[in-house]
């Protein structure tokens, strides 16, 4: 076939909207770029501009309307071109699968409405890396293509210019890595990006992409740019380059017909420091998803059976500021001390908005219970307490938002001597410690066993002083500094404070030792790196392991038991509870600590003994299989090794509430937990200075352990990381008559590979309900899935991985859509 | 590797009545209606739960009817398809509405249905996969078997089979009569192992194999052109010449372009083209038998590569399972890979049709076909057919010579082996051309041929880094024939890749499921509840999971197995077509030892 290969000029402004600056700054640069661009294409008739993020244009609808205006003219012409389907570049490891799924809805809707077309090239030329499951994501947001930058040529010469990209369900994005830069400028530059196309040109046999325009703090092509370029368009022995967007690009490319390598692996590594810095903006993330998750599935139920406005309209608000704040120096932690500040405001205004509806849903549903007593409203007279009635004891029902059953610790405020079921039955509980300091000071912990999407009404009886309190049989036992239970024995050392035996009661084999302990929390020295550790990949320079200060069993229960343990360095302080449930495959540490360490990272260890060790992680929507070699890695809600000990394969994971790092050098699985350097330090050019420090001063994070035979994902690490990351929600009931039995489940799953993301209303307001599943567990599964409420039952096919959205109408039936739920078909 | 274990299993035995025949149980028409309670039912059901109106017990298993049809719940099915099962219209009720349901008392299911327009009477059998294959095969060679092609035939009257018409053609005649064939031989083999040559039972698969073999072989000869050229059907002169292609007249040592809309167009009609090569005997008395002479006999032309490829498929098994047993139709077979191998060397890698002097439509394994926009994503799949018929030229005439020369040329200096690896990549760039997913954009028809190609390199291929090679040729059409679960795609895959998984348990439901008519009827998915509509990005819609066989419309392999599809139109119950879609499957799998039968 002709060789009919061609530069594609890409006139763009990389825009930051926050980074070095705030997002006030950052708003102000995308309207300067913004008239700049539409300048350049009044003054060049052949000059097109590309940009992306659905948020940058939305600023502009609402501060300049007639500039607004002028861009819908230009997108109908063609010479403007939107693209990356999603809210903005955001963090690409990160983000949950349903976040991605968010960004694209939210993002290509609103291109929808505003411009007629969504976008069908994903676009990320800055972000640090590229998780695995993004061609499924992309193309579930109805994208094609995809461009990126990084990790660039020098940090992976491994990865192709052009290349087909494919996930694990099966999905395929054709992809472009920008081999040049995204913002070249001035004579020089584009003389050496017009030499590398050149070259790229005749080493691939197909056209090639040219990134041109100021960038980072917005600004675009320059006149002189494009005169530079349009008098360079034709040169003899050169192949021609025309103004064009990546759109136009991809579409040519496929004309050409090029054999391209296939690449079904991640895009990594660029920034290692980014997925442990600044703890602060992590677990807002994660506390955001998950609220969102439970909050939209409950106000969807209660809008379907209890009479619940629909509050679409306040959910896109809330997920908007989420995904705003996924951009990717928001959330790798690299922007500046100050734009924290707004970040938490942001998604203080997102969970706040979440948690009202939440409590509103709950409430509405749990008022609707038949909790009668014949005789509670008798009068008599007993004194009455808080929620003490005196003589019978309270309701309290527990909303578990998940697709599948639980049964988890939860807790009540104030003492009980007996909590039932529904049915009767005595349910094993203890009497915790309470965060207050009056009454008795103690709540109720119990074990609930709650329905999928449904919720279940326990009775706790009143304690008071002197009760006999009813003692249930659990599987929880503790003696001195071991608690088990009948997944996990775990014993501590009086001396460390770490786990000297750890053991996996179903096949009774053992991680630690006295030799090798595990949980040992380890202090990294990370002098030379800057906040992104730019051309560091590992972080092993060990400066100290914490020392134990105290260690305690305190607390002892059917529910639960619990040692704590505290560790220091220097004038650092960790306290961690280690935390055994009844019926419970997770051990919980709920870790609190106090942070002064400069340049340090802090790291949990847990190092086994082994062969053939091999890490699996959890990315957006899927997972994905590491060496051990030692590599820090972004990571999603749990990390695991897994190992051959004497014929059998052994695995050790580690579930997190609001981490996203790990490295494993060795055997050695090691989660991150804090990354303590100075906030935006590029390249580390550190002026004197009394800086500030990324997770200095108080830290809170939660971490589990997860034992299992096998790999992980095929043993159900991902149903409990997210139960660990979503837990039920309690609430006090008073006595009422009521239409609902004390128990009911909303929604039948029958696979536990096979996971709930959304349960939402659709975004066209037909009252269609949104259902999104996972499979997690990398195998082909048939599920079956029945939501009485909306009167449809059905059956689905996934792939290993895939990501199915149901859209279900009044009438029950039910179409698969992808995440634009079936609004621009 | 594992086998694929069948049990015996229900199979629906479906007859329908006029309302008030004598032979329906009047206890049909006053059978009570009543809602069942299905509120404590966690399992999809085809219609919403308050929707269904009537129900019948037949011990713990509930027959439930609703507007949209009738529903068989069995909580304690062993398996989870069996759990819910569907019968609609036009398979299994005179129309969709259930009005009443009656089960006779007594050992067999028997459930009698009313619907607004007539009753069913629908009993489900146990019965073996065997014996569903042997049913399925008498089916076929009863009233599809046209002088031993095994395609499809047309009904005068609906559903009724022996009012099938004595004609009937199909473009690929000789493709599905091929599958048919390997599936008898594979039987006869099976069978001559059990019980030993003289067993009636092996007489009987050998008798059928030989004249499925020699009805595919015919068509090899049958154009007389003496160079190879393979025809697509033929028809005998009492049987209508449809306006459907280029169809060739033979008279004496010429034959004749018929007139066809066709032939018109690309004007040809009346030119003549020799016709003289005889043919053997041992083949032509399929219709000297029947009293017909060469003349007279119009076959077809403008020949594709499936027909080729499924022909050096038969004649590969051929070879292997009779031809010692017998060297006669041994020596045709190996004469017709050789005439056909050397049609397509002197007609550099084309099927050279003479009255046009220009190369078939379908069938090309040209580089310069595979430099064209079209070709370039055909050429993974050709380029792996062209291979495979000179391996299988080579393996059964046990000659080297041009054909080992060709091989070694095409795959040292012509690029063609390595062209048997892209098919993933170049289908993906293809299908995005076309603004289509690649599941969207595949001829489901190619997944066959590309089993018998890759299949059949990677088994006689010896050099180790090719038949790699190969095999991740083969892997790469994993995206679009893995997810049928269609155990004549997976058995030769679990042949040709061992160390691969292979859901096995998935192609036992396929056994299973398929049903034991191969009567043309059509069944609606757009009625049903459970059966999620997927829109692809191209705007195909699909079912979001794969529907059991025996509640899909009837098709052939060459079909997508999740296409959301309502009612077929014209053919409905006007058509049977052959029972190589299972048998095929079937005796693979029984031959190979990958099928254990509990």
């Amino acid at each position: 076939m002709a060789d009919t290969s061609r530069v594609h000029l890409i006139g763009n402004a990389h825009l930051d909207p926050i980074w070095l600056w705030r997002w006030q700054e950052g708003c102000g640069e995308v309207l300067q770029t913004f008239r700049s661009a539409l300048d350049r294409l009044n003054e060049y008739d052949d000059f097109v501009f590309t940009c992306s993020s659905a948020a940058y244009y939305k600023w502009v609808e609402e501060i300049d309307p007639d500039m607004f205006s002028e861009i819908v003219e230009r997108v109908k012409q063609g010479r403007w071109v939107p693209v990356n389907g999603w809210w903005v570049q955001p963090d690409c490891n990160i983000p949950s699968g349903e976040s991605f799924a968010r960004q694209a809805l939210y993002s290509q809707l609103y291109y929808q409405e505003k411009f007629g077309k969504i976008c069908t090239t994903g676009y990320n030329v800055d972000s640090f890396g590229h998780n695995a499951m993004l061609p499924q994501l992309l193309f579930k947001g109805g994208m094609t293509n995809y461009v990126f930058q990084r990790p660039t040529p020098n940090e992976n010469p491994n990865i192709p210019v052009t290349f087909i990209w494919e996930s694990a369900d099966g999905s395929k994005v054709l992809t472009y890595r920008l081999p040049h830069g995204y913002a070249e400028t001035g004579k020089r530059g584009l003389d050496s990006a017009m030499e590398c196309a050149e070259e790229l040109i005749k080493e691939n046999g197909h056209g090639m992409m040219l990134f041109y325009g100021v960038g980072n703090h917005g600004g675009g092509p320059t006149r002189a740019d494009i005169e530079y370029l349009k008098e360079n368009m034709v040169r003899e022995g050169w192949h021609r380059m025309k103004f064009s967007s990546p759109d136009e690009y991809f579409k040519a490319l496929t004309i050409q017909f090029p054999d391209l390598p296939l690449w079904k692996d991640e895009l990594q590594h660029h920034a290692s420091g980014c997925y442990s810095a600044t703890s602060l903006v992590k677990k807002l993330n994660r506390q955001a998803e998950n609220s969102l998750f439970a909050s939209e599935a409950f106000a969807t139920v209660a809008n379907k059976e209890y009479k619940m406005s629909e509050k679409t309209e306040d959910f896109r608000t809330a997920w908007r500021e989420v995904c705003f704040n996924q951009f990717h120096d928001i959330l790798c932690g690299c922007s500046i001390m100050e734009a924290y500040d707004d970040v938490r405001d942001s998604m203080g205004h997102a969970m706040n908005l979440s948690a009202k509806i939440y409590n509103e849903a709950v409430l509405r549903i749990a008022r609707k219970i038949d909790t009668w007593i014949d005789g509670v409203s008798d009068p008599v007279c007993t004194e009455v307490r808080n929620q003490d009635c005196g003589r019978f004891p309270r309701p309290v029902v527990v909303f578990n938002p998940h697709s599948f059953d639980i049964e988890v610790p939860v807790r009540a405020y104030n003492a009980s001597n007996c909590v039932k079921d529904s049915e009767g039955n005595d349910v094993p509980f203890q009497n915790v410690r309470s965060s207050r300091s009056n009454d008795s000071h103690m709540d109720t912990c119990f074990i609930a066993k709650v329905p999928a999407l449904g919720y279940s009404t326990y009775w706790l009886s009143w304690w008071r002083e002197n009760d006999e309190i009813r003692r249930v049989a659990s599987d929880v036992t503790a003696d001195g500094l071991t608690i088990e239970n009948k997944y996990i024995k775990a014993t501590f050392s009086d001396k460390t404070g770490t786990v000297i035996s750890l053991i996996n009661k179903e096949s009774g084999f053992d991680y630690a030792s006295a030799e090798k302990s595990v949980a040992v929390p380890t202090v990294i020295d990370d002098h030379e790196t800057d906040t992104w550790a730019h051309n560091v990949f590992t972080f092993h320079n060990i400066k100290g392991i914490m020392e134990c200060e105290s260690i305690e069993l305190v607390e002892n229960g059917p529910a639960r038991a619990v040692v704590r343990v505290k560790h220091k360095f220097n004038e650092s302080h960790l306290s961690q509870d280690f935390i055994l449930g009844a019926e419970s495959r997770v051990l919980r540490v709920k870790c609190k600590a106090i942070w002064q360490e400069k340049f340090t990272l802090l790291k949990m260890s847990f190092p086994v003994n082994g062969e053939n060790a091999e890490n699996t992680y959890e990315i957006p929507a899927g997972f994905i299989k590491r060496p051990t070699n030692g590599e820090e890695e972004p990571t999603g809600r749990w990390g695991a090794i897994s190992f051959d000990s004497n014929g059998d394969r052994r695995t050790l994971g580690v579930i997190n509430d609001s981490k996203y790092s790990y490295d494993c050098p060795g055997n050695d699985l090691r989660i991150t937990l804090m990354r303590n350097v100075i906030f935006a330090d590029h390249y580390s050019h550190r002026p004197a200075a009394d800086f500030n420090f990324t997770d200095e001063g108080k830290q809170t994070f939660e971490y589990g352990i997860f034992l299992c035979d096998g790999a992980p994902e095929k043993n159900g690490i991902t149903k409990e990381a997210a139960l660990f990351n979503v837990r039920p929600v309690l609430v006090p009931e008073s006595y009422h008559k009521g239409s609902e039995p004390q128990t009911k489940r909303f929604i039948y799953c029958d696979k536990d590979n096979v996971i709930m993301t959304a349960f939402k209303l659709c975004e066209d307001n037909t009252g269609d309900v949104i259902m999104r599943f996972y499979e997690t567990s990398g195998k082909e599964t048939r599920v079956n899935i029945v939501c009485d409420i909306l009167d449809c039952g059905f059956k689905a096919d996934f792939n290993a991985n895939e990501i199915k959205t149901f859209r279900i109408n009044a009438e029950g039936r039910v179409t698969e859509e992808n995440f634009l739920e079936g609004c621009t078909r | 590797m594992k086998s694929i274990i069948l049990k015996s299993t229900l199979a629906r035995y479906v007859n329908f009545y006029d309302r008030y025949a004598s032979s329906v149980p009047k206890a049909l028409y006053s059978a009570k209606k009543e809602k069942p309670d299905l509120s404590g039912v966690l399992y999809p059901l085809p219609s919403r739960k308050k929707d269904y109106t009537c129900y019948a017990a037949y011990g713990d298993v509930l027959w439930l009817g609703a507007p949209n049809g009738l529903t068989r719940y069995d909580a304690n099915a062993e398996n989870d398809t069996d759990k819910v099962q569907f019968f609609s219209a036009s398979r299994d009720l005179p129309d969709n509405e259930v009005k009443a349901i009656y089960i006779e008392e007594g050992e067999e299911e028997s459930v009698w249905v009313l619907t607004s327009s007539g009753v069913a009477n629908i009993i489900l059998r146990e019965i073996s996969p065997e014996e569903k294959a042997l049913t399925l095969t008498e089916e076929t060679e009863k009233y599809v078997s046209r002088r031993g092609m095994c395609t499809q035939r047309t009904l005068t009257v609906p559903r009724e089979l022996s009012s099938v018409v004595p004609y009937g053609h199909s473009d690929n005649s000789g493709s599905f009569t091929c599958a048919y064939a390997v599936g008898e031989l594979c039987k006869y083999a099976v069978y001559k192992k059990k019980y030993g040559a003289e067993d009636e039972r092996t007489v009987n698969a050998r008798k059928s194999a030989v004249r499925a073999t020699e009805a595919c072989m015919l068509l090899m000869y049958i154009p007389g052109r003496g160079d190879g050229f393979v025809a697509r059907t033929y028809l005998v002169p009492t049987e209508p010449v449809p306006d459907d292609g280029l169809f060739y007249k033979k008279m004496g040592d010429k034959a004749v372009c018929l007139p066809t809309t066709d032939s018109k167009k690309k004007g040809i009609a009346g030119k003549e083209i020799y016709a003289g090569a005889p043919i053997p005997e041992r083949l032509s008395h399929l219709y000297t038998d029947l009293g017909f002479t060469d003349d007279g006999i119009v076959y077809k032309g403008d020949t594709s590569s499936d027909e080729i490829t499924h022909q050096y498929l038969l004649m590969y098994f051929f070879h292997k399972i009779m031809g010692e047993d017998d060297k006669e139709l041994d020596e045709i077979v190996q004469n017709a890979a050789k005439n056909t191998m050397k049609h397509i060397i002197d007609h550099g890698f084309e099927f050279h049709e003479t009255s046009t002097g220009k190369p078939t439509t379908w069938a090309k394994w040209s580089k310069s076909y595979f430099s064209s926009p079209l070709g370039w994503s055909d050429g993974c799949l050709n380029a792996a057919e062209l291979l495979m018929y000179l391996k299988v030229t080579m393996h059964i005439t046990g000659e080297k010579g041009l054909w080992e020369e060709t091989y070694n040329k095409l795959v040292n200096e012509e690029g063609y082996a390595g062209l048997t690896a892209l098919h993933n990549e170049r289908f993906f760039i293809s299908s995005l051309f076309e603004g289509v997913e690649p599941v969207e954009g595949l001829m489901y028809g190619d997944n066959m041929l590309a089993t018998c190609s890759y299949w059949l390199l990677i088994t006689l291929e010896e050099n180790k880094e090719l038949k790699e090679l190969y095999k991740n040729g083969y892997r790469g059409w994993n995206g679009t024939f893995r997810r049928e679960h269609n155990p004549a795609y997976d058995i030769p895959f679990m042949l040709s890749c061992p160390e691969d998984e292979i859901d096995t348990a998935a192609l036992a439901e396929w056994f299973r499921r398929v049903g034991i008519t191969r009567l043309v009827t059509s069944v609606g998915l757009s009625s049903r509840n459970d059966v999620p509509c997927r829109y692809r990005f191209g705007g195909e819609k699909e079912a979001s999971w794969r529907v059991p066989p025996d509640e899909f419309p009837i098709s052939k392999y060459d079909r997508n197995p999740y296409a959301f599809r309502d009612h077929e139109g014209g053919r409905d119950q006007y058509q049977v077509e052959s029972a190589y879609i299972y048998t095929f499957a079937y005796w693979l799998g029984r031959y190979f030892g990958l099928i254990e039968e509990e």
